[in-house]
């Protein structure tokens, strides 16, 4: 027995070990599943909007536009697609009034300018358009009739972009008997203000001035993926936002930051 | 248990270790890295999917205001126009309402609070109905509303062929186990045999067959052992053989001598008993004592021949002592029997040889009284004993016209006992010793005895041994003739 037992044991262990490596990748694999099921996993590919930037209201208008509806805003977004065109109506008149209003109490237009502007706002001069796009974007257009009064109230040219909110996504006064109009320095931020967007921590201000003609000042939040833009010039007064990518910001920082350098 | 068995045993377990950690790792890879690109796939396609779903929830309405029922019939129409078998959605409004689910109904509730929970954040497995689901989250980017798309995709496929690729694997393994397990057993059989034609030999040389040889010729360890198992063999054999001469030698010896001790006695009690029966026959009486007394005399030389043979055999080292060959010839004629004839002529060549004197002049004096005898009753016959140079040795020569040896008898003249003629031997007082006793003494020194001989023309013995130099030489100058 004893004998038996000695020859057989040999046999027996190399069984076992040939049964054990066949069975360890099921074994292994098993466990491998309850883990998977077990909790849930991090994911790695990276934040597409943050959960801060998506619950302001102007942030997300400007993100949806720029990812999802792709609304152009800017001073050529009517040809460019993507807005319809409706029926300008004293309703709009008016938002377009307490825009100006807002502007102008943020330092963002100066008193002539203001009083110019406001001056449009009426609609027996006719040259108001209107354009809707989705998400509750509206777009007013204001363009200069060849009537001069004697005010020189007929060269002002106003585009005015508002969100749902009105909140002034795009504005761009010009006034061709060159009032001119400055800024001051906190401008972008008085702008940012008005989006309601100050509530974002992270605005940092790139100073391109050498590198971009014309440039102005401008601001990025990266939480809020909104780039403001504030510009003046002797005729012209330009306010901007628009949704931008931190990689695509990264992007021109490097760019025009080593065109600075 | 033999070795090749354990051999193919170890080859097997080794076998079945590597196929198992194989299989393991690659199929591990496979499954990791067919999980991890799908679940970016379709990431990817949640993406797009939300993006797709914004836009339809966009056109739904001019305004961005998002009422609920917008919402849910913006997500059904979406789900509707983009159905796929493998993907379904829910619509969350602030993580606790579903606004519309296309989810499979076996879905584990808890399953889907968690990937609500964890938002766009992580990534979550779940089975349900034998299917493995796979759950992502992404909140709409939609003003004033915080909604979230929940989206299961059907990941079956990477699990099915996971498991396909273990069954795969299984069935190889076991048929390379299988093939393997036979391939080691022939060559664990193969690499043995050497071992086994060992063992082979070493119970056939156990039994007897000392002839037995493994004749291995690998080139590797086992040759090696093989080469030292047939040397080990061939010096068994050859000391067996050497035993077995020696015992055969002594028995011989024994049976001779007591043959040459017998045919004495046998005289002896004859002529005994003959006096005893006539003790007044003067003559007879006589005659019988004369008998009695010569076969005594012979029984007492072989008894001093067999002390010599006994003490050669027994001693330690030979007293090796420069010696003169003049001096070694004339003491040899000095211990000749006094009258004995005839008397030998000396010739020496002022040699010094390094020998045991006594030993060396007991030999010489033999092979003299030998010379003797032969030259019995033979008119003329002359003995020279001469010691000459040659070829750098120096060779001692006992040279006789006698009788000569018949050249039949010649090779067993040195043996023990062994007398051409024995009758006259005896009648000389021979006892068949003497020669015997010359070539052990000769043997004990280095040396060979050369016996030539031609019947009725004479013999000569030669015994060569090296010259002691001047230069270590302590000469015995004894030239006393």
């Amino acid at each position: 027995m004893t004998h038996k037992a000695d020859t057989l044991r040999p046999f027996l262990r190399c069984a076992a070990v040939v049964l054990c490596s066949l069975a360890l990748p099921l074994a292994v694999f098993a466990l491998w599943d309850r883990a998977l099921l077990a909790a849930p996993h991090i994911r790695t590919d990276g934040e597409r909007f943050s959960a801060a930037g998506r619950a302001n209201a102007t942030a997300c208008t400007l993100y949806a536009a720029e990812h999802v509806t792709k609304v152009p805003l800017g001073s050529n977004s009517v040809w460019d697609g993507g807005w319809t065109a409706g029926t300008m109506d004293g309703s709009a008149l008016a938002r377009a009034r307490r825009t100006l209003r807002a502007l102008h109490e943020a330092g963002l237009l100066c008193d002539d300018s203001y009083a110019a502007a406001l001056s449009v706002c009426r609609l027996d001069y006719g040259s108001w358009e209107l354009y809707t796009a989705p998400c509750g974007l509206t777009q007013l257009v204001r363009s200069p009739e060849e009537i001069y009064t004697g005010a020189d109230t007929e060269h002002v040219y106003i585009q005015l972009i508002l969100s749902d909110d009105d909140a002034p996504l795009y504005f761009n006064y010009q006034n061709d008997l060159g009032q001119g109009d400055t800024l001051a320095d906190d401008a972008v931020a008085q702008y940012c203000a008005l989006l309601g967007l100050d509530e974002f921590t992270d605005w940092q201000y790139p100073d391109w001035g050498t590198a971009v003609r014309d440039f102005g000042a401008a601001g990025y939040s990266e939480t809020a993926q909104v780039y403001a833009v504030a510009n003046a010039s002797g005729y012209s007064v330009t306010l901007s936002a628009a949704s931008m990518t931190p990689q695509t910001f990264a992007a021109l920082n490097t760019q025009y930051g080593e065109e600075i350098s | 248990m033999k070795f090749a068995t354990k051999l193919s045993l170890g080859c097997i377990a080794l076998l079945s270790c590597a196929l198992g950690a194989a299989g393991l790792l690659l199929t591990g890879q496979s499954f990791s890295g067919s999980l991890a690109s799908t679940r970016t796939a379709l990431q990817a396609q949640q993406e797009k999917e939300k993006y797709a779903l914004e836009r339809f929830i966009f056109q739904a309405t001019d305004s961005a205001q998002f009422e609920n029922y917008i919402l849910a019939s913006a997500a059904q129409q979406y789900a509707e126009q983009t159905a796929d078998a493998g993907s379904s959605m829910a619509l969350w409004l602030d993580g606790a309402y579903s606004l519309y689910s296309g989810l499979p109904a076996a879905l584990p509730r808890t399953a889907l609070k968690q990937a609500l929970t964890d938002g766009e954040n992580a990534w979550q497995l779940t089975r349900a109905a034998g299917r493995w689901y796979l759950l992502l989250t992404q909140p709409l980017d939609l003003p004033g509303v915080r909604a979230d798309m929940l989206c299961a995709y059907d990941v079956s496929a990477v699990f099915a062929t996971r498991d396909a690729q273990l069954q795969a694997w299984l069935a190889a393994s076991a048929a390379l186990l299988v093939l393997g397990g036979g391939a080691a057993v022939l060559f664990s059989r193969r690499v043995t045999r050497p071992l086994t034609a060992l063992q082979t030999a070493s119970e056939k040389i156990a039994d007897g067959e000392y002839t037995q040889r493994t004749q291995v010729k690998t080139d590797d360890e086992i040759g090696a052992l093989s080469r030292s198992f047939d040397a080990m063999a061939a010096a068994v054999e050859g000391k067996i053989n050497e035993l077995s001469k020696t015992t055969q030698s002594q028995q011989d010896f024994i049976a001779a001598f007591t043959h040459e001790i017998k045919t004495p006695m046998t005289a002896m009690l004859g002529y005994a008993d003959l006096m005893r029966a006539r003790p007044d026959d003067t003559e007879t009486q006589r005659e019988a004592a004369g008998y009695i007394y010569h076969e005594t005399q012979r029984l007492e030389n072989l008894s001093r021949s067999l002390l010599a043979l006994m003490g050669l055999d027994q001693a330690g080292a030979l007293e090796l002592v420069p010696c003169q060959d003049a001096g070694l010839l004339l003491q040899t004629v000095r211990s000749l029997p006094q009258g004995s004839t005839p008397v030998p002529r000396v010739i020496s060549a002022g040699c010094v040889v390094q020998v045991d004197r006594s030993l060396w002049v007991d030999m010489l004096r033999n092979l003299t009284l030998n010379a003797q005898r032969a030259c019995q009753g033979i008119e003329g016959a002359a003995i020279t004993l001469r010691c000459e140079r040659r070829a750098g040795q120096v060779v001692f020569t006992v040279t006789d016209t006698g009788c000569g040896i018949p050249a039949a008898d010649l090779p067993r003249v040195t043996e023990a006992f062994y007398m051409v003629d024995k009758s006259r031997s005896r009648a000389a007082g021979g006892s068949g010793i003497g020669l015997a006793l010359c070539a052990r003494i000769a043997g004990a020194h280095g040396a060979k005895l050369e016996i030539t001989s031609t019947e009725h023309v004479g013999t000569t013995v030669t015994i060569a041994v090296p010259e002691v130099l001047p230069s270590e030489r302590e000469a015995d100058n004894d030239t006393q003739s």
